[in-house]
């Protein structure tokens, strides 16, 4: 896939999210389907998942590709009948503990995690579980899963959770996983959807702003607005800039940032786009709110940004040493 | 030159050459010092060939990428051999003479800044016109043989170590507003300019008044044309807020990780660190993009406002983590360490106001990148 392919690639998620207005996710899932989005992903993991995040944080659009971004970092084939199991709320941590670790099949197996909607019918579900400290992939029927589909703050996003214990049997062989690799790969496609909810809820402000007019003249002209509108914007950018970054070099640490600084760009711009946006903003029938929803539940998935940025920091407390600045 | 040959290169030379490089002088208070210090270094950096790599070969130069100069920069900063807001006034006024001076004058003067021969100074901020710069009343009126110049300018950094000076000045009718303005290249050595370093909040004598008293300049030291200073200054400042930042950005981040290693053990939290290094990070991540668009060639413009906005948030981010964590050598120490950090946390209080003030920015921000229509 070249330059070409790629913005190519991104147009059609475009046009297919243009298309997509009914909000059923599995709408934009069958069109992921047809515009290859796997093979896309495999080709190019960081520019497609970039490319299709980055749309569906725009739209407001929910699919079941954060399965495929976290199936391929741990080297399962993605397919639409395998679902991951995404670690619980605020943690990135892998959703699974495995305990007494000889044989596998003997042992008690701890799932509590979150997922998209493709767990409620998954022919195979992948779980990473910890055993001993390890991170191993484990491979389960989906019949075996007690799943709950979730509606919570944000149910346009079909969302599920998986809380239970069941023996090891038939989780096959529990391979090492290589669940760093499948962390920095959520991480930044998350950031990059978080910060396009957040250029999102910008521009809904900003426009808002324009139209209003108050005192005879637009809202957009007083100052205390445009202010926080400037304060969206810096959020919204530093956000963008933290996704390059962790794009150009996909690590531990520059996905963490990626996915900090993009948390909190959603909650900064929710906080503004929310007063300027005033009394419609907090009807149903304005769209501000659907970002906003799937903007705190971005935030929670694969580690808040308070959790990974008290984690960051006390690693740097503790060793001293602030990590290699990014360079040129 | 490739960037990663250069760095390689320059990282070796500055290892080689570090004792030299490395300043003797107290960390606070001794601006002459700094000043003395950074010419050195930038003569021997020239001499190297190492501050003469990314400037065209017009002005001696010896051309490659801009990101060669914003690696320097940073290598300099980082290993605390430069204090990057002098070091870096390089990188704002340079261009501006490549841009805007004769090709003769340009070839003559930039190598003389570019090997720490000469100091230069930019004289826009007034005393009335601090975030109005379109209202500047430091008048210049024609004479037979080019401008002579009457007023007063303020917060001019370095202007007691400058010979020469950028200088806008009200070229056209006090209601010409910004088309009346007119960019000069002034020496400073000229009959009827007078210095006067302020003192400042954190003890060091970086800024200065300067009184202009029928001072003639030559029509041949115009930058520009006549009426077009204020696009001299808008492209001016867009390099204060790329390259300079990228300098002061790894700057911070030396500052950051010395208060790290120096606070005692429990004096600083995981949140106080955390937000120092989001800041920071941000700063950089943006500040890097940045760098890569002019290295393309690319032309900077208001959205440089984002930049200067994160590294003000950035500073003094990093400032509150050493203030937090150094509380008592800052507020109760007399040795030259302690004054060091408590010249570094003041001065840091003045990010969001020197070079234009965050509202500024954010006016900016709001107007050009926003589209929110005019300020009211």
């Amino acid at each position: 896939m070249d330059r070409d392919d790629l913005k190519l690639f991104s147009d059609s998620l475009r046009q297919a999210a243009e298309r997509h207005t009914d909000g059923d996710p599995r709408g934009f899932d069958a069109a992921l389907e047809d515009l290859g989005w796997r093979d896309a992903l495999l080709d190019e993991p960081s520019g497609a998942t970039a490319a299709l995040f980055a749309v569906q944080g725009e739209f407001n659009l929910a699919s079941c590709a954060l399965d495929d971004v976290v199936l391929a970092a741990l080297g399962v084939d993605p397919d639409r009948t395998v679902a991951a199991v995404l670690p619980a709320s605020g943690t990135h941590t892998p959703p699974g503990t495995l305990l007494s670790s000889t044989p596998v099949r003997d042992g008690r197996l701890i799932v509590r995690g979150l997922g998209s909607a493709r767990l409620l019918d998954a022919d195979e579900v992948v779980i990473v579980a910890s055993r001993d400290g390890e991170p191993v992939v484990l491979r389960l029927a989906g019949s075996d899963l007690d799943v709950r589909a979730v509606a919570g703050i944000d149910p346009w996003g079909s969302w599920t959770g998986v809380e239970t214990a069941l023996t090891a049997a038939t989780a096959g062989d529990a391979i090492a996983a290589d669940w760093e690799q499948a962390t920095i790969r959520g991480q930044l496609a998350l950031a990059q959807e978080l910060t396009a909810t957040s250029r999102a809820m910008l521009d809904l402000a900003r426009d808002h702003a324009v139209g209003r007019i108050q005192f005879g003249r637009p809202i957009g002209s007083f100052q205390a607005v445009r202010h926080r509108l400037a304060d969206c914007l810096l959020a919204v950018e530093s956000a963008q800039a933290a996704c390059d970054a962790g794009w150009a070099t996909p690590t531990r640490f520059t996905a963490g940032m990626a996915k900090v600084i993009a948390g909190r760009a959603g909650r900064t711009v929710a906080r503004h786009a929310q007063q300027v946006l005033a009394g419609m903003g907090f009807t149903s029938e304005h769209a501000f709110h659907g970002y906003l929803k799937r903007a705190l539940v971005l935030d929670a998935l694969f580690g808040s940004a308070d959790a990974l940025s008290t984690e960051i920091a006390t690693e740097v407390l503790a060793t001293g040493r602030l990590p290699e600045p990014l360079g040129l | 030159m490739e960037l990663a040959e250069f760095r390689t290169a320059l990282d070796a030379w500055l290892e080689e050459n570090a004792a030299e490089l490395t300043p003797t002088h107290p960390s606070a208070g001794s601006i002459d010092a700094e000043m003395e210090h950074l010419n050195k270094v930038k003569r021997l950096a020239y001499d190297a060939g190492w501050m003469r790599w990314g400037w065209p070969e017009r002005i001696g130069g010896l051309g490659g990428s801009t990101l060669l100069r914003g690696y320097l920069g940073e290598a300099l900063s980082i290993r605390g051999f430069v204090q990057p807001g002098y070091y870096s006034m390089t990188e704002v006024l340079v261009p501006t003479m490549i841009d805007y001076a004769s090709p003769e004058l340009a070839a003559t003067m930039a190598p003389r800044q570019l090997r720490g021969d000469e100091t230069w100074c930019q004289g826009f901020s007034e005393p009335s016109t601090g975030s109005n710069l379109g209202a500047l009343t430091c008048r210049a009126a024609r004479t037979d043989t080019g401008w002579r110049v009457n007023g007063q300018k303020v917060w001019t950094s370095l202007a007691q170590f400058s010979q020469r000076c950028v200088l806008l000045t009200r070229s056209g009718t006090p209601e010409s507003a910004h088309k009346g303005i007119t960019a000069l290249f002034v020496d400073m050595d000229s009959p009827g300019i007078t210095v006067r370093p302020l003192h400042t909040m954190h003890g060091v004598d970086e800024f200065c008044e300067v009184f202009f008293d029928d001072v003639d300049v030559p029509l041949d030291r115009m930058l520009g044309s006549e009426g077009q200073g204020w696009a001299v200054a808008m492209d001016l400042l867009p390099y204060e807020r790329s390259t300079a930042l990228w300098h002061r950005g790894a700057y911070l981040h030396r500052q950051l990780q010395e208060a790290l290693s120096s606070a005692p053990d429990g004096a600083l939290s995981p949140h106080d660190v955390g937000a120092a290094l989001e800041a920071l990070y941000a700063l950089r991540a943006r500040s890097r993009n940045t760098q890569y668009r002019l290295a393309a060639g690319e032309r900077l413009g208001p959205e440089t406002s984002i930049d200067k906005l994160l590294i003000g948030i950035a500073d003094q981010a990093v400032y509150d983590v050493v203030m937090t964590g150094l509380a008592d050598r800052i507020l109760f120490g007399d040795d030259e360490t302690s004054a060091g950090w408590r010249a570094g946390f003041l001065y840091s209080r003045a990010a969001t106001i020197y070079g234009g003030s965050a509202e500024i920015q954010r006016n900016i921000v709001a107007r050009r990148l926003l589209d929110l229509g005019a300020d009211t």
